[in-house]
């Protein structure tokens, strides 16, 4: 096959620009946390732009790396997005008080959502809690493979969005409000640090093969940001990206010198529209999709893995073979560069409102492995230290039973648990609590806004000053909520 | 389990935002704080869920009204007034034990109610002496949406020689405030452009805007305007964006093999011939709710093409996904869910307002109790009728057609003649092969053999059983002659071939979707406890919201007339929507009209009315424009003509860095924006510059199928157990419409949906327009663009000759409207040449791949220099000045 872009050679393609440059020569090298700091010690330098910020001169949006705020930990993230609420008082976070009180009236008050089907009764976990690893971290026997790594992740379990519903929440969760409209996490963190990789988008989405999760696109939404810092789907099945190979006769030069004609139409026109910031959007969408024949075809060929790697992820088993192809995927992706991946479980996996004895470790059995894997990889790989691994979704479960014919629990986003691991996070910690029946946090809480002031912390960005500038105003990912920097669990604050 | 619900606690809700626009937070202690606009909303968000909401009133408090403060509950009076710190309400609240749960009322919230009760707690009138089911307060009724529609007066503006209707005044009033005006009007041939797109979907030919550009007449602009709505193209591109809100779709969705819906074309047909004919929207409303109730029952019978039409009109109601056709579904939540998202379509649609939110609660934020979402259902129960459900199949009505009929029956008896005359003649030819069977055997055996056959299998000998068992050739069945003689069957096939000619030539039967009641079943509607259908409680009747009526008596539904068979509720719900004094339709409506010629609506939630929905950046435009509709009697192209005549509508695209700054989402209209196509114009753009658009109009979608690489292509599918068995023909079908191809949710075509192509779950308010590297991917590299670009290239080349300054001349017509600069030219030659000479060169690439099948368009075949045209043709099609209009 030829190359369209002979410039490009193996080497460079994790940050795959064209013409070599101090800056590009360094930032190339940028892997491990060395390379991270160089890209700050550079900002010292003055040789990176501050992030972009509008103004009334046109501006340049790119995905190109930008310089952080301060030297920063983690450089990339995949975020396993289990949405529906997947039970923590069945998985993270033991409550013996309800084990003493199954079946029996509740004590507390309790914050129903569907009241219609709501019992006060006490529903015990009925699965066993088991301390792992040398931090005697208690998970249940749920999770047998994330057991294993239980010294690499810090789990929080004092989660908190207080906004008892799939859609509010979610968007609370990945967009930092519960309100529509507002852009993801991952365009965030794109906007404000670029991708080192310039040949695959800087944020990609990785759906389920059965549906989107609840709210669907809008968890890779750009919001008001550019629409270069959207999220890239990435098709469920094979072909993972479809038209990712031009056909032989235009392969190499001839659609070389197409996209080049196309390129010049396409910045004269931009040219006689300034301003209009989506069609120099589309203009780098261009320059990317002919990056991306090359380097996305290589990113999701999994045949590359050995069987044992394979193996790790699950892939053997049906059970565990897709997700774990998804997890797969999101660390080769994030090997090559890609600054910001989403797996997503499908429409309301976890919303356990009954058959929960059954359904919570059919769930669980098709997630544990590839997560725990994903955590074992990317460690081995020594990728770990600068990569955050969030799991969790956007509430939990009550401690009492709903739908009593075939139980299962209700909403709750009072206090829930998620976990995360390596970019800086606490190894082998577990913060925060949830009072003695697991229903509300209390101790430690960690609202979203306080995770994602934590999170752009690590990105070494100032939750306040990682700022949009629009319509005379300074939007934010925090908006305003008080989001506290969660010291307790970085490794360094 | 899917919920509905808005259970939102209003903790991280923006209040200011809110309601802001209502004067919510008194400015300075300037304003005297009452109880129904400053406190209630306040309270509402955080405590009515306990304390008022539905009968519950925990701690004997009950918090709707001023004196139900006072008054308290179990534990004393909750307010004193003039008294804040003696107050038991504030107390809780200050301790955070109030509201329960971690949401607590934020402190600005709680400061109002402090001042509020330390000035004497007013209220702004008497309260109700008696509180009967929900309560709307003044404020909540006073909410802009919820006012009547009236005209407003035309505002007077500086710059009188810009307005050119009223539109303009009411734009400009608010530019010129900010010291702006309206941009320079558009050049002709974008404006052409701009038109022809918005009105049709499709890019006008170069001829067309030529002759635009040469007619200098003063109405030359509303000629074309009159022209393009004249034409079929205009229903296909506007009723599209009904569809999108009606969530039109092919099959039924619900369960994975999301079953194909096969006639619900015929409404998709009905929509687009009712915006070709104009109908006024006040009937489309009517037939759409309640068609079948403006036809007499039964529907067995010969009905007349305008009864046909008024029952297809229903199938607006039968568009939400139906899963209860499908095995092991939940029978009582798909069929809750069926009337639930029906509920949605029709209020996102008509009414614009998030009346699904109350399905389980109280609206939150609106004035919408749960009983009003009822009293809605209500209306629309009699059709479904969960007790005596008809599952999919069962509502489709057959169009009985005697003369159909009659037609059927003669050629089937032709056709049972000539079967006939194939088994007779079958018999003959198995008597013959029979003969020559019996020939191969031993001489001996044949007497005993022959005998053997002749004789009734019933009454065989155990010997002559033996005999066949053992010579099994002796028994030939009519279907076995292939088997036998090749040019027997080919005989007999000739008959096979006849008969199933003439049957193919039988009218087919017809079905109808819709929806209808049975005569003389109405079942009765409950308030589902918490949303929950398992948990039904008091019955409610028929009615419209509550908030929209001064006068309560006037929103409920008439009673039954004895003289009509059905319930009537449909219908006279219908013509409430349409009688001129409803305040959400007609708003609502030509909002929509509005977002669809200027990329914006006024109201730029078009879905949502509500607090919780955009406030109208024109509410004066909007009521100018909704009574001038209604009073032209409900006619769009009318409005259509009107809105396109305003200068605002004509300006050019706004280049103007002080509005950029000011105003970044151009909701002051100080020029037009730029728009990327939808899915369907860009497809179908891109049909027409190619020269292969089949502008067949109706009937039958065109089948999407998934092609070896699993991406959905238009195409018949042909798979045998899963295994491909070849490409079917499609003689020019792949190349309609798009609003003609099979809309299967399960199955989105590529090429659509790369572009934003919206899911119908239930339907789509306002479609998205993403930007993103997989569409760049597609235009350079998908089969349907490569082949396009080819026949593009084949079209230029018959058009323009062999000349490349020509072609490149003639294509820059086709695609873009104009003709290329010197600078453009002269880059495309240069290309043309380079390109061709690279083709040249690699021949030996550009051979048909004989794997590939033979029905398969296969691009790159192209002699060089026209392949290389070709490749200038994609171009085209992939520019930004292609893919956007100004």
């Amino acid at each position: 096959m030829t190359r369209p872009d002979m410039s490009l050679s193996q080497h460079d393609t994790c940050c795959g620009r064209g013409r070599p440059s101090r800056r590009h020569f360094l930032a190339s090298g940028a892997f491990g946390i060395s390379g991270l700091a160089l890209a700050w010690l550079l900002k010292q330098d003055g040789l990176l732009a501050a992030p972009a910020r509008p103004d009334v001169e046109p501006v340049t949006y790119d995905a190109k790396p930008k310089a952080p705020h301060h030297e920063p930990q983690a450089k990339a993230m995949i975020s396993l997005w289990m949405q529906g609420g997947p039970s923590h008082i069945d998985m993270f976070d033991p409550k013996p008080e309800l084990q003493k009180l199954d079946g029996k009236p509740f004590p507390g008050e309790v914050k129903y959502d569907n009241p219609a089907q709501a019992s006060s009764k006490v529903m015990a976990c009925p699965w066993k809690f088991h301390k792992h690893g040398e931090s005697g971290l208690e998970l249940s026997e749920l999770l047998p493979h994330l057991g294993e790594v239980a010294d690499d992740i810090c789990l929080i379990r004092s989660m908190h969005t207080g906004v008892n519903n799939h859609v509010q929440s979610i968007y609370a969760m990945n967009t930092g409000r519960i309100l529509k409209g507002r852009p993801s996490l991952g365009s965030w963190i794109t906007y404000g640090l670029g991708a080192e990789a310039q040949n695959l988008p800087a944020f990609m989405a990785l759906g389920d093969p059965a549906s989107l999760p609840v709210v669907g696109v809008l968890n890779w939404t750009n919001g008001f940001l550019p629409a270069i810092y959207q999220g890239t789907a990435v098709r469920p099945r094979e072909p993972r990206i479809l038209n990712l190979e031009p056909p032989p006769f235009l392969n190499g030069k001839p659609q070389q010198r197409s996209l080049e004609l196309l390129r010049r139409m396409n910045e004269r026109h931009f040219e006689q529209h300034p301003g209009y910031l989506d069609l120099q959007a589309r203009i780098a969408s261009y320059e990317l999709a002919a990056r991306m024949q090359l380097a996305a075809a290589e990113a999701l060929d999994l045949s590359q893995e050995t069987e044992a790697t394979k193996k790790m992820y699950g892939l053997d088993n049906p059970a565990t073979a897709d997700f774990g192809t998804r997890c797969l995927l999101a660390r080769r992706l994030i090997e090559r560069g890609v600054r910001f991946v989403q797996v997503y479980t499908r429409n309301q996996y976890w919303d356990h409102h009954g058959g929960i004895v059954k359904g919570l470790p059919t769930a669980c059995r098709t997630i544990d492995q590839p997560s725990a894997a994903l955590v074992k990889d990317l460690k081995q790989r020594g990728l770990l230290d600068t990569t955050v691994v969030h799991w969790g979704g956007e509430m939990g479960r009550l401690p009492v039973i709903q739908n009593e014919k075939n139980p299962g629990r209700d909403h709750n986003t009072y206090g829930f648990s998620m976990w995360l691991a390596g970019g800086g996070f606490k190894r082998g910690v577990a913060y925060g609590a949830t009072d003695e029946f697991g229903h509300k946090a209390v101790e430690n809480v960690v609202n979203h806004y306080d995770y994602h002031a934590t999170l752009l912390h690590l990105f070494g960005l100032d939750p306040n000053k990682l700022v949009y500038k629009r319509d005379n105003r300074e939007l934010s990912l925090l908006d305003g909520q008080p989001g506290r920097i969660v010291t307790d669990i970085l490794e360094r604050a | 389990m899917k919920r509905l619900s808005l259970l939102v606690v209003a903790f991280f809700l923006p209040w200011g935002a809110v309601y802001a626009a209502e004067s919510n937070t008194p400015k300075d202690g300037a304003e005297e704080l009452v109880f129904e606009r400053h406190v209630r909303p306040i309270l509402k968000a955080h405590c009515f869920h306990c304390h008022g909401e539905l009968g519950e009133t925990q701690g004997g408090l009950d918090l709707r009204l001023r004196r139900f403060l006072v008054s308290g509950g179990d534990s004393g009076p909750a307010i004193v007034p003039g008294k804040p710190d003696e107050s038991y309400l504030v107390a809780r609240i200050r301790s955070q034990e109030m509201p329960p749960g971690e949401a607590k009322m934020p402190a600005n919230e709680l400061a109002i109610i402090e001042r509020w009760i330390a000035a004497g707690a007013k209220t702004a009138r008497p309260e109700p002496e008696k509180v009967v089911g929900p309560l709307i307060t003044e404020e909540e009724r006073d909410f802009w949406a919820f006012q009547p529609i009236k005209r407003p007066a035309v505002p007077q503006v500086k710059n009188q020689h810009l307005v050119a209707n009223p539109i303009d005044a009411f734009l400009l009033e608010k530019l010129e405030a900010q010291g702006f005006a309206f941009s320079p009007p558009a050049e002709k041939r974008a404006l052409i452009r701009r038109v022809t797109f918005d009105l049709w979907g499709l890019p006008p030919t170069p001829e067309e805007v030529e002759a635009f550009v040469a007619d200098n007449s003063p109405d030359a602009y509303e000629k074309l305007i009159d022209r393009l709505l004249a034409s079929p193209r205009y229903g296909e591109r506007w009723g599209r964006h009904w569809l999108d809100v009606a969530g039109y779709a092919d099959s039924e969705g619900y369960v994975e093999n999301d079953p194909v819906r096969k006639w619900a074309y015929k409404y998709r047909d009905y929509v687009i011939q009712s915006f070709n004919s104009d109908k006024p929207w006040d009937e489309f409303i009517c037939e759409q709710l309640a068609g079948d109730e403006l036809v007499k029952p039964p529907y067995n019978r010969e009905l007349t093409p305008d009864e046909v039409e008024m029952l297809v009109a229903t199938g607006f109601l039968r568009l939400a996904p139906d899963g209860t056709g499908a095995d092991g579904v939940n029978q009582v939540e798909a069929r809750n869910d069926v009337i639930a998202n029906t509920l949605q379509i029709v209020s996102t649609s008509l009414l614009g307002m998030t009346v699904a939110c109350a399905q389980c609660h109280d609206h939150r934020y609106d004035p919408i109790p749960q009983t009003d979402y009822y009293h809605l259902r209500a209306i629309f129960e009699p059709a479904f009728n969960t007790a005596k459900w008809r599952k999919p199949d069962a509502r489709l009505i057959l169009l009985v057609n005697e003369e159909n009929r009659r037609k059927a029956a003669e050629i089937e008896a032709e056709a049972k003649k000539i079967d006939e005359a194939k088994a007779k003649r079958q018999e003959e030819i198995v008597q013959i092969l029979v003969e020559r069977e019996l020939a191969k055997l031993p001489e001996e055996i044949q007497p005993a053999a022959r005998e053997a056959i002749e004789t009734p299998a019933a009454k065989r000998t155990d010997e002559q059983k033996k005999l066949l068992k053992q010579y099994p050739s002796l028994r030939i069945h009519p279907a076995q002659i292939s088997l036998f003689d090749k040019k027997f069957a080919e005989e007999v096939a000739v008959f096979s071939k006849q008969a199933a000619d003439l049957r193919a030539t039988k009218p087919k039967d017809e079905y109808v979707r819709a929806l209808t009641e049975i005569p003389g079943e109405l079942p009765k509607t409950f308030l589902h406890f918490r949303g929950d259908p398992t948990q039904p409680r008091e019955a409610v009747e028929p009615a419209d919201l509550l908030v929209l009526y001064p006068n309560e008596s006037q929103r409920w539904i008439a009673p039954k007339d004895p003289d009509l068979p059905t319930s009537g509720r449909r219908l006279a719900y219908a013509r409430k929507l349409t009688s001129g004094a409803h305040p959400l339709t007609a708003r609502v409506l030509v909002n929509r009209f509005w977002l669809h010629h200027f990329g914006r609506g006024i109201v730029n939630t078009p879905g949502d009315f509500g607090m919780l929905g955009e406030r109208p950046t024109h509410p004066e435009l909007l009521d100018w424009l909704a009574s001038e509709f209604m009073d032209g009697g409900w006619k769009l192209k009318r409005l259509h003509k009107l809105i396109m005549t305003s200068n605002a509508y004509r300006q050019q695209v706004r280049l103007d860095p002080r509005q950029d700054e000011v105003d970044p989402d151009n909701t002051l209209y100080g020029g037009a924006r730029l728009r990327r196509l939808e899915a369907e114009a860009l497809r179908d753009a891109v049909l027409a510059v190619s020269g292969k658009l089949n502008p067949k109009p109706f009937g039958e979608p065109v089948p999407v199928m998934a092609d070896p690489s699993g991406q959905f292509v238009v195409g018949i599918e042909n798979l045998d157990a899963g295994r491909f068995l070849g490409v079917i023909p499609m003689h020019g079908e792949e190349f309609r419409r798009s609003v003609y191809i099979q809309a299967r949710r399960s199955r989105p075509l590529a090429v659509l949906d790369t572009f934003d192509l919206p899911r119908m779950e239930p339907n789509c308010e306002a479609r998205e327009s993403s930007t993103v590297a997989p569409q760049s991917l597609m235009l350079m590299n998908n089969d349907f663009i490569l082949e396009q670009a080819e026949h593009f290239a084949r079209r230029v080349h018959a058009e323009a000759g062999d000349d490349a300054e020509a072609q490149i001349r003639r294509a820059w017509l086709l695609a873009l409207g104009r003709a290329p600069q010197p600078e453009e030219a002269r880059e495309a030659a240069e290309f043309l040449a380079q390109q061709a000479a690279e083709f040249e060169a690699n021949a030996a690439i550009r051979k048909r791949n004989p794997s590939v099948d033979k029905n398969v368009y296969q691009p790159g075949l192209l002699e060089p220099k026209l392949q290389a045209l070709a490749s200038l043709c994609q171009i085209l099609v992939s520019s930004n000045e292609f893919l956007y209009v100004e």
